[in-house]
């Protein structure tokens, strides 16, 4: 009964007739169309543009951290590059480039046609252009998550840029979360719950973390500018403000920040997968409930972040492992609803062919590894008195981040690529690409939990030359060329197939004749 | 052409960010406060100011060592390794004026006698202090202790028998041997407050992370005007200690939840803001050599520590 239900859902799938759209572009439509398509591709390729610009950061300070000692940069110029990648993979790749494939593929998928406040995501997408340029320019170098008082002392006297760019960021953000729900309620009005497409529920969920998490972000931007003009002292402990006040109010939106751009791209995972394996998804319900409860546990987990600190402790701190745990409930509940997906049935030649199902399970992949370890950070005892303020914790993130997220939004654009530009990349390069990304994603995230494990300590320039730290360092850095030069084949295919590769067939990724669809209608609605 | 609009963008904001980020980088690494930052806080009472006296309510358990660790300390503190002082029998101890002596004939205990380089014996028993009684002399000869009587009009017997009058011991301002009042102090080295009598002046300049003289040379029984000034941009503090406390610092240093022995120290003047200085006299007791340093967390272990040490006694810096 349930695989009937779900075949009703297969005619959703995102299918567009192949056609250049990018080609046909102009200047004019680049900067002022409201057509969901033109926006979502150009905030796809902003998108990769930060990528550069993060991933040159990161290579930039990997080559310094190859060996202990100064080589070319001291500690500030570090900082920057450290605080500006974190600043530009997060606000500038990870979430505007998940959210634009959402824009993509949501009037198909929701059978809206259109994307609803298309004005709305048009400013969204400005205002994100104008945060970056202030973030360059202000150059902060105190961490994205800018504490007071250093970031109040040290940042200089571009430093209010920074503060705006955080304010902007936050406006933005809630822009694109008003955009997600809008569309998310409008077809589960005209659906109904019962009925809307898992991408619905990934909207919705999506814009009630962003539309309640945003706001305070951009209280915390303000009082930050207003306590760096010296107006207010509501986070300068020099002049009776509190540390702790800002603690709880960033991490508010910090927490709910790291599942923005989580959601979209479990939703375009959840999109993708049935079309490539021509069967519906195995449990429809479980990823419900499991979008719900990532949902409301995004809200109440975010002391973890700062839980060493003196002021979590007693109930509050018990409360908080034990919620922080409880995300593993709604997390494994994904992970093995993809798991039976693919397991249930025979996977056809046609997916396993295809650039974007590889990446979607590298993706899920590295979510377990990610996820799996994770037990060790989200426990008091063993985070306070082990990993805690080690490269285990980045190495956690950078799974999610990376892992996860990063090689889902290269699905999606692998996937879209064929509707944009009419034509087909070319595999040999995609492949490429595909596999110096999961060898370097691998050995970075696998030799920073070893760093962690020898307490390699985050935020440091410079370090000792021990055996232990030294040699996975390098080995680090040379990860992290690999994941710079599958990112030089991805940027060099993307240009070259666009007026070069094949012309892409009508459904680009038709089924192979092996599939195995359980009964169900593969076929798109077009 | 959108793709080559993105493509020419990106690669001009690459090289741009990355020029302006790590080749055209302003040499400061730090903007710290300017001292007229500190002084207007100050005025506006929000910022204390110096000199700061320890509190003992306040900082009660704070610098305190366990109980448990007191054991561990006093291990780490006779386990010094003083490098080239060999104290091992049948060798010798080079002295200051270049004579050596044999560590093994150094038997210190009472009814004893200490046998001087020049071959004489002078017996321990004998250098008893106390009035009415004489302290036999190396030569032989013995100064009666109650003559050394320095009431005004009065004569001194000095060791040959002549005597001194202690009227023409002019002690008015202005002349130059002034008797300056002995000063307090532990493991050979005396504290007095400023305005003493004083031999000579060192200057100590303190800057992130050193001190503007790493290595005091100083002689035995000298009296020394010592100036510390904070010229750097941040709070510093400064304390003198003596070389073997010096093992117990460096054991508790490697510990995870260390305090430095700071109230250990033989003198300590806790805060300095920048631009603040402090003077005061210290007189050197006996040859020794004495360490000084910030003990802010991490000043000291980032180079703002220095030697003090009379010819011989200190270790090469």
């Amino acid at each position: 009964m349930a695989h009937l239900h779900d075949a009703e859902r297969m005619g959703e799938t995102p299918h567009w007739v192949p056609e250049d759209i990018i080609g046909n572009m102009t200047l004019k439509t680049l900067l002022f169309s409201h057509d969901y398509r033109h926006i979502a591709i150009k905030g796809i390729l902003t998108s990769i543009m930060m990528l550069g610009l993060g991933g040159l950061m990161a290579i930039l300070f990997r080559t310094e951290l190859a060996a202990p000692d100064i080589q070319f940069f001291g500690a500030r110029p570090y900082m920057q590059l450290m605080t500006l990648h974190g600043m530009f993979m997060v606000f500038g790749f990870v979430i505007p480039f998940v959210i634009s494939l959402n824009y993509y593929m949501m009037p198909k998928v929701l059978g809206t046609g259109r994307l609803l406040w298309a004005g709305a995501a048009q400013w969204s997408y400005w205002l994100l252009i104008l945060a970056a340029v202030f973030l360059v320019i202000a150059r902060p170098d105190f961490t994205w998550t800018f504490y007071p008082p250093m970031s109040l002392r040290v940042g200089g006297d571009l430093v209010f840029l920074g503060y705006l760019a955080v304010v902007l960021v936050a406006i933005s953000e809630f822009l694109a979360g008003a955009v997600l729900m809008r569309n998310g309620w409008e077809a589960a009005r005209r659906i109904g719950l019962g009925k809307l497409p898992l991408m619905g529920w990934g909207a919705i969920s999506e814009g009630i973390l962003l539309l309640g998490s945003t706001p305070i972000l951009a209280v915390v931007g303000v009082t930050m500018l207003t306590d760096w003009m010296e107006v207010t002292a509501l986070f300068d402990p020099a002049r009776g403000g509190s540390v702790v006040t800002f603690m709880y109010m960033f991490w508010f939106y910090g927490h709910p920040a790291v599942y923005l751009p989580l959601m979209p791209a479990i939703a375009v995972l959840y999109t993708l997968l049935p079309r490539f394996l021509g069967r519906p998804i195995w449990s429809h319900w479980s990823a419900v409930i499991a979008f719900s409860m990532l949902t409301l546990l995004g809200f109440v987990v975010y002391p973890h972040h700062f839980q060493p600190a003196e002021n979590v402790v007693g109930p509050l701190q018990r409360a908080t492992q034990i919620l922080t745990l409880a995300i593993f409930i709604p997390s494994t509940l994904h992970v093995f609803n993809w798991i039976s997906t693919l397991w249930s049935d025979r996977i056809p030649d046609s997916a396993r062919r295809a650039i974007p199902f590889k990446f979607i399970v590298a993706s899920i992949f590295f979510l377990m590894l990610g996820g799996v370890t994770a037990y060790v950070n989200a426990q008091i005892a063993t985070d306070s008195d082990f990993v805690h303020n080690t490269y285990f914790v980045p190495a956690h993130f950078h799974a999610m981040f990376v892992g996860f997220m990063a090689n889902m939004a290269m699905a999606g654009a692998y996937y879209l690529y064929p509707y944009f530009t009419g034509r087909m990349f070319s595999q040999g390069l995609a492949n490429t690409h595909f596999w110096l990304w999961q060898i370097g994603i691998f050995s970075k995230v696998t030799l920073m939990y070893y760093l962690g494990f020898v307490y390699f300590p985050r935020w440091v320039v410079d370090y000792l030359p021990l055996q232990q730290w030294a040699m996975p360092q390098m080995m680090l850095t040379g990860a992290a060329y690999l994941i710079g030069l599958g990112f030089i084949f991805f940027v060099i295919n993307f240009m070259w197939s666009a007026t070069r590769g094949r012309t892409a067939d009508a459904d680009p990724w038709a089924l192979s004749d092996d599939a195995v669809t359980s009964g169900a209608t593969a076929h798109p609605a077009e | 052409m959108i793709m080559r609009f993105y493509l020419i963008a990106g690669v001009l904001l690459l090289g741009t960010t990355a020029y302006f980020i790590v080749v055209q980088q302003e040499p400061d690494y730090q903007a710290a406060p300017l001292t007229s930052e500190i002084t207007k806080l100050q005025d506006n009472g929000l910022l204390a100011t110096g000199p700061f006296e320890e509190n003992d309510e306040l900082e009660h358990g704070v610098f305190e060592v366990p109980p448990m660790d007191e054991m561990m300390l006093e291990q780490a503190e006779s386990s010094m390794d003083m490098a080239g002082m060999d104290m091992t029998e049948d060798d010798t101890m080079t002295m200051a004026d270049g004579t050596t002596m044999p560590m093994a004939d150094m038997n210190m205990a009472e009814g004893d006698t200490m046998t001087m380089a020049d071959g004489t014996t002078m017996p321990m028993a004998d250098m008893d202090m106390t009035d009415d009684d004489a302290m036999t002399m190396a030569d032989g000869t013995t100064m009666p202790m109650a003559d050394m009587d320095m009431a005004e009009d009065d004569a001194m017997t000095m060791a040959d028998g002549t005597t001194m009058p202690m009227a023409d011991m002019d002690m008015a301002e202005g002349n130059a041997m002034t008797m300056a009042v002995a000063c307090a102090g532990e493991r050979g080295l005396g504290f007095c407050d400023d305005g003493q009598a004083y031999d000579r002046e060192v200057e100590v300049a303190m800057s992130e992370w050193t001190f503007s003289n790493l290595d005091v040379a100083v002689q035995a029984g000298e009296r020394i005007r010592f100036t510390v000034r904070n010229d750097g941009t941040v709070l510093h503090e400064f304390m003198f200690m003596a070389m073997e406390q010096m093992q117990a610092v460096n054991y508790r240093a490697r510990r995870a939840d260390w305090n430095l022995l700071e109230h250990e120290a033989l003198f300590e003047q806790s805060l300095l803001l920048p631009g603040e200085s402090i003077s005061f006299v210290i007189e050197v007791q006996n040859a020794g050599s004495w360490m000084f340093m910030c003990m802010l967390p991490y000043h000291m272990q980032m180079g703002m520590m220095g030697q003090m040490s009379t010819p011989g006694a200190g270790m090469d810096m």
